[in-house]
């Protein structure tokens, strides 16, 4: 008979689960090598339990790498369950197929945590790998149609065996990318996060017993579970739709439509894609758990921001999708920019629909594209490969009561940005602005937050870019009344002062002495201009938010 | 010149301790703040010790200060108004912060305003680039035009911060001196100059937050300064600093943003002296004063320090001691909310009014009051400064909320009790259990005026391992100031291999020394006395962040230090790069004197007390007759069980029924929080 639980210690566990992991996503952060890991926080941990079960997480980096943690365990259990495993293991993938990261440069690891000769937990990284091959620097390409044209595949497979570095694996990783440097360097600080929470864990058990830390596991999951429904049960019983659009697929013009259908019964939530668009010839499709992954983000948000960060919450949540829907792609169809865009566009088309539920819970639209910038070449000075990866923010959405923030990241991603001092030692680049975008965001009684204008001078000798970026037909929508915002722009002048238009999706080459100009969406504005109180627009004009 | 004093400010009471360094004579005493005019009661403090201890003015050997100046400006958002001067197209890097959000899931969430408005923040064509070499050169006919548009908007301090400065600082050298010259009246801050360090909005950041501070500090400092003179003391006054050392006031008119937690500071340097003399050296240190609550941990003998925090919303990157402030204290005000729940602050009845019972014109219900209405407090207590109190003003103030709540008032107090208790138990909880530390690990050092009469329950509540109540709690803050040391640090950026460094590093040391050691010799402090920690900085090439390395004494060399490296970094990160290319960050020195030796007090053994009275005492409802010992009368090694109460002059000790306590052999009282079965 196990012992009753005791809402103290249930506290303490659960933060003491969710320490470790944040422990070892700082050991991981301040070990790295690119200033995507080390000054983005593009990359995340989790604890689970021995059936892939998650304890806690680091609520670091981005919402999207957490909700498709679950699928990475599953994966790699698969093919390495624990019993195969042995201390010093760690199995690494970066396959989003049949599920797993949601693009190969999202590279995972897996380790199993012993106290004593027991495995009692597994420890989880994902980190956004600068560079996985393929065909652009990145490995986040436009004009592509398959995975292999995306970057190196990497099913589940062992990396440490028992401790021990396997060389072999690690040469065809390091034969296959650009950034040798920053991959081995950040591979290996995803090693000391394991390291991290392998010492932690098993101080945990040695501390509070084995018995009661493996069942104060399953309370946390149980506590979260029980938490999740009882705010499920509170909104109303029914169906409720919303479809919103990407602008294109980077091929054709055509808009890329996701629909989402959710259905509140009880205390359980029910997500159906049907209606979205089949596949696209262009690498935004994605497998369904990303779609999972953007229903336990927005389910979190709108029950209860606190609600810790467990399996236990995603239990009341079922999501489908129909094979061959771009939310449920067949391979080898190409992937690698759902991350960043159709993600974004699945979280704005849930809030749509959760508008007709708690309509004073949900946001207008927010800039809801990530605006990707891959830059990457040979380094003129070290001879070396480089390859900056940015994703910049944009306007915030405004809500009942609140303006929009400016220049913010929104939903699926927290990165940072990279200091502008960090970048020019870094790379053969230098920033000429940095700024908020005038009369960018939606005005109305609530105005949403501007966009952000970020220009780079480019000193190298020639580089590939890769933008992912859009909302520039369909832009971010208002609510109640309030305006939308502008959308996503991109251009380039030479040295010689011509300008070229960038699309949203794109590659190009970047040559010496051009400038890359990119301008985010803002975020959509909440109930209409005429009911905004009058000292706010003087400010506004003042500060230069609007002219 | 015998004479050494410690003085700290808090909302409520300025605490002041003086210790004779032949002798080892100790005097305390408390003075009423003077929030209106906070010097004043600094320069009260000082005359009545000085009286009380029958010492001349002339022998004063150093004031130490902790003070809440600056802490206040901030929380209250009273600082200067202030423009920032930035490179051209760069005018949002403050606003745009790091472009994350506060929280991940909460779509209400914003990112906090900034403490100036956009409009204030001003472009000047220039480029400095990340190696240091001058891309744009400044003109003067612009800085020109900045200072008049500066003048119309009307400012007190003009903050400069540009990019790359941390490697070459010449161009917000040229600018501060030039603006200076053409604005007088404005404090100039320069980014570089307040945090040289790679990363401009953490930069930015922090020196905003300076010149936001620095013009109301530094005229409290030029005060207090006078007023000093005016009254012919010459010994020099001192500041605590937020890292828990001290620097020369005139050091810190500069520099105001180091005493951003001047306050509280000084707790946990004592709290960290108690640590280390007793044999529990993880500690949680409550201050509870009449305005605050101050909550810091001590493990391993040692303050936790941050190298960048948020304080009050925004980011500052400066080593600071991590301390958390919440809005409760003995002032803390009770009132019934819309839906009818008692609630307790943050508003606080201050040193004016006062709590209603100090009649002093508070017709608020405080916690002070209900603590006098259950018998907790003495009706004549030294600690309010030997005045009656009045319980009959206490009574009616609360009266009013029970009567809200159709309560009695007995009911009602201890409700108030529960209430603050609850709120004091969060921010203790916030350090420990939200940080995955077992409270049970951690004893609690309860300090300041009120801190001891909620100990026992807070530590009960929390399930800490026990309580510790200092040997003079109700000064803690104040004794501590005087255990400090003076400490001035300076940090050289310069990213370059090792080996390239390597033959310049002597040089760079010994330049790097003059400034800290000037700011020191400035401060009195003696050279030969000096202790000096040379650090580096270091990482892999290609690395994001670093690890310190200390140097040792003799000449540097690189194969030791690479060693070094390589461990520590084994230690870690469980892996190394050894063979690869290693780089400096920066260079880093610390220069500190000692203010003096911190012995370990120890409290003589004393005959079984009789307790001097005995009073009626409201423990949960039920009115216990509760012995009422005086602390000196307590030996070492006494011990009985509660409920007691046990008073001094700066403070009353609560021990619950069924809990233990006994006085160890320092003059500490030890609570064993756990439940007696007899």
């Amino acid at each position: 008979m196990p012992e009753p639980i005791n809402p103290v210690t249930l506290e303490i566990m659960r933060n003491r689960w969710r320490g470790v992991a944040e422990e070892a996503c700082a050991a991981m952060i301040r070990s790295s090598y690119s200033p995507n890991i080390r000054d983005r926080f593009d990359c995340s941990t989790a604890l689970a339990t021995l059936d892939g079960e998650i304890v806690a997480q680091a609520e670091v980096g981005t919402p999207l790498h957490l909700g498709i943690m679950p699928a990475i365990f599953r994966s790699i259990l698969q093919k390495f369950p624990v019993d195969r495993m042995r201390p010093g293991d760690a199995i690494i993938t970066n396959l989003p197929y049949p599920e797993g990261p949601g693009h190969l440069p999202d590279l995972s690891m897996v380790s199993p945590v012993y106290h004593g000769t027991d495995a009692v937990a597994l420890v989880a990284t994902t980190s956004h790998h600068v560079d996985m091959g393929g065909f652009a620097p990145g490995s986040m390409p436009f004009g592509v149609t398959e995975i292999y044209q995306e970057g190196l595949q990497i099913p589940p497979t062992r990396i440490f065996d028992g401790g021990e570095f396997v060389q072999p694996i690690y040469e065809i990783i390091n034969q296959n990318v650009r950034t040798q440097r920053e991959v081995r360097g950040d591979l290996m600080a995803q090693w000391a996060a394991a390291e991290t929470g392998q010492r932690r864990v098993a101080e945990m058990f040695s501390r509070h017993g084995h018995e009661k830390t493996r069942h104060y596991m399953d309370a946390v999951l149980e506590h979260a579970e029980k938490s999740m429904r009882a705010g499920i049960a509170a909104m109303p019983d029914g169906v409720y739709a919303f479809t919103d659009y990407l602008d294109d697929d980077g091929f054709t013009d055509d808009p890329v439509t996701i629909t989402a259908t959710v259905t509140i019964d009880g205390d359980a939530l029910a997500v159906d894609f049907t209606g979205s668009s089949p596949q696209v010839a262009g690498p935004l499709n994605a497998r369904l758990t990303a779609a999972r992954a953007c229903v336990y983000y927005v389910a979190k948000a709108l029950v209860d921001p606190d609600l810790p960060s467990c399996a236990g919450a995603h239990r009341p949540i079922s999501v489908t999708a129909p094979e061959g829907c771009i939310l449920q792609a067949r391979f080898p169809a190409a992937i690698g920019n759902a991350n960043i865009l159709t993600d974004q566009r699945v979280v704005d088309t849930l809030l749509g629909a959760f508008y007709q539920v708690v309509p004073e819970r949900v946001c207008a639209a927010c800039s809801s594209e990530m605006n990707l910038i891959n830059l990457g070449g040979i380094d003129p000075v070290t001879g070396e490969y480089y390859n900056l990866v940015e994703t910049v923010g944009g306007g915030q959405g405004a809500q009942i009561g609140l303006d929009g923030s400016d220049g913010m990241q929104n939903h699926l991603t927290n990165t940072q940005n990279t200091p502008i001092e960090v970048i020019e030692r870094q790379y053969p680049v230098r920033l000429q602005s940095y700024e908020l975008i005038a009369d960018s965001c939606g005005i109305g009684e609530f105005r949403g937050g501007c966009g952000i204008r970020r220009e780079f001078l480019f000193l190298g000798d020639r580089a590939m870019l890769t933008i992912g970026a859009d909302r520039r037909k369909f832009v971010p929508w208002g609510l109640e009344g309030g305006g939308s915002a502008r959308g996503a722009y991109a251009h380039v002048t030479g040295s010689d002062g011509t300008v070229r238009e960038l699309p949203t999706k794109v590659n190009t080459t970047l040559n010496h002495g051009d400038v890359l100009s990119i301008e985010t969406p803002g975020g959509g504005a909440w109930g209409p201009l005429k009911k905004r109180d009058p000292a706010a627009v003087q400010t506004d004009l003042r500060d230069g938010y609007i002219t | 010149m015998n004479w050494q004093i410690g003085i700290d400010t808090g909302g409520t009471f300025t605490d002041v301790v003086a210790i004779n360094t032949s002798t080892g004579d100790l005097r305390l005493h408390k003075v009423h703040s003077t929030p209106a005019q906070p010097a004043q009661a600094v320069i009260d403090s000082v005359l009545a010790i000085a009286d009380h201890a029958g010492f001349g003015l002339d022998d004063i050997a150093l004031i130490v200060h902790g003070s809440t100046v600056a802490t206040n400006v901030v929380l209250t958002r009273t600082g200067a108004a202030m423009a920032m001067v930035t490179t051209k197209g760069f005018r949002d890097v403050l606003l745009i912060r790091r472009q994350n959000r506060p929280e991940l899931y909460n779509l209400r969430s914003r990112r906090p305003p900034a403490l100036l408005p956009r409009a204030n923040i001003l472009e000047i064509p220039e480029r400095t680039l990340s190696d240091g070499t001058i891309n744009v050169p400044l003109q003067d006919a612009d800085i020109a035009a900045l200072a008049d548009q500066i003048r119309t908007l009307d400012v007190e301090a003009v903050v400069v911060g540009l990019l790359n400065s941390y490697v070459n600082p010449a161009h917000e050298l040229a600018i501060g001196e030039r603006l200076q010259g053409l604005l007088p009246n404005v404090s100039i801050c320069l980014s570089h100059q307040i945090s040289r360090s790679q990363g401009e909005f953490e930069r930015f950041s922090t020196t905003v937050l300076n010149g936001y501070i620095q013009p109301v500090v530094s005229s409290y400092l030029g005060h207090l300064e006078e007023q000093l003179r005016a009254h012919e003391i010459t010994a020099p006054l001192f500041m605590m600093k937020s890292n828990g050392g001290v620097s020369a006031a005139s050091v810190l008119a500069e520099r105001s943003v180091e005493m951003l937690l001047s306050g509280p500071a000084g707790g946990v340097v004592a709290g960290c002296a108690l640590a280390r003399q007793h044999s529990s050296e993880h500690l949680i240190t409550a201050d509870m004063g009449g305005t605050s609550f101050d909550v810091a941990m001590i493990y391993d003998g040692a303050g936790v320090f941050t190298q960048e925090r948020m304080f009050a919303d925004q980011t500052i990157r400066l080593p600071m001691m991590d301390i958390d402030t919440i809005g409760a204290g003995g002032g803390s005000i009770g009132w019934v909310d819309a839906g009818g729940a008692l609630r307790v602050g943050p508003q606080s009845a201050g040193a004016a009014p006062g709590p209603a019972c100090y009649s002093r014109g508070g017709t608020q219900p405080t916690v002070t009051d209900a603590n006098l209405v259950l018998g907790r407090l003495a009706t004549r207590s030294a600690m309010a400064g030997g005045f009656e109190l009045d319980v009959a003003a206490a009574r009616q103030a609360i009266d009013t909320l029970a009567t809200a709540l159709d309560m009695s008032i007995e009911e009602t107090a201890e409700g108030m009790l529960q209430v603050v208790n609850a709120a004091m138990t969060s921010a203790i909880r916030r350090l420990t259990v939200e940080r995955g530390h077992d409270p049970a690990n951690f004893s609690l050092c309860p300090c300041g005026g009120a801190g001891p009469l909620h100990g026992a329950e807070l530590g009960r509540e929390i399930g800490m391992r026990e309580v510790v109540v200092p040997a003079m709690p109700g000064v803690f803050s104040a004794a501590g100031l005087l255990l400090s040391e003076l400490r001035e640090e300076q940090i050289h950026c310069r990213l370059d291999l090792l080996t390239e460094m390597l033959p310049d590093l002597p040089e760079i040391f010994d330049e790097l020394l003059q400034e800290p050691t000037n700011r020191l010799l400035a401060s009195g402090g003696a050279t030969e006395r000096m202790r000096v920690i040379r650090r580096l900085r270091l990482r892999y090439l290609g690395q994001g962040h670093d690890l310190a390395v200390n140097l040792t004494d003799g000449p540097l060399q690189q194969d030791a230090i690479e060693h070094e490296f390589h461990r520590r970094h084994r230690r870690a990160y469980g892996y190394d790069f050894e063979g690869d290319p290693v780089e400096v960050v920066a260079a880093w020195v610390s220069v500190s004197v000692d203010l003096q030796d911190p012995t370990a007090a120890t409290w003589p053994e004393k005959p079984v007390p009789t307790p001097a009275s005995r009073r009626s005492v409201i423990f949960d409802g039920i009115a216990h007759d509760t012995p009422v010992y005086e602390r000196p009368d307590l030996g070492a090694g006494y011990a009985n069980s509660g409920p007691a109460i046990i008073e001094q002059a700066d403070t009353t000790i609560i021990v619950l029924p069924d809990m233990a306590f006994r006085v160890d052999a320092g003059g500490q009282v030890i609570l064993q929080t756990g439940e007696i079965h007899a």
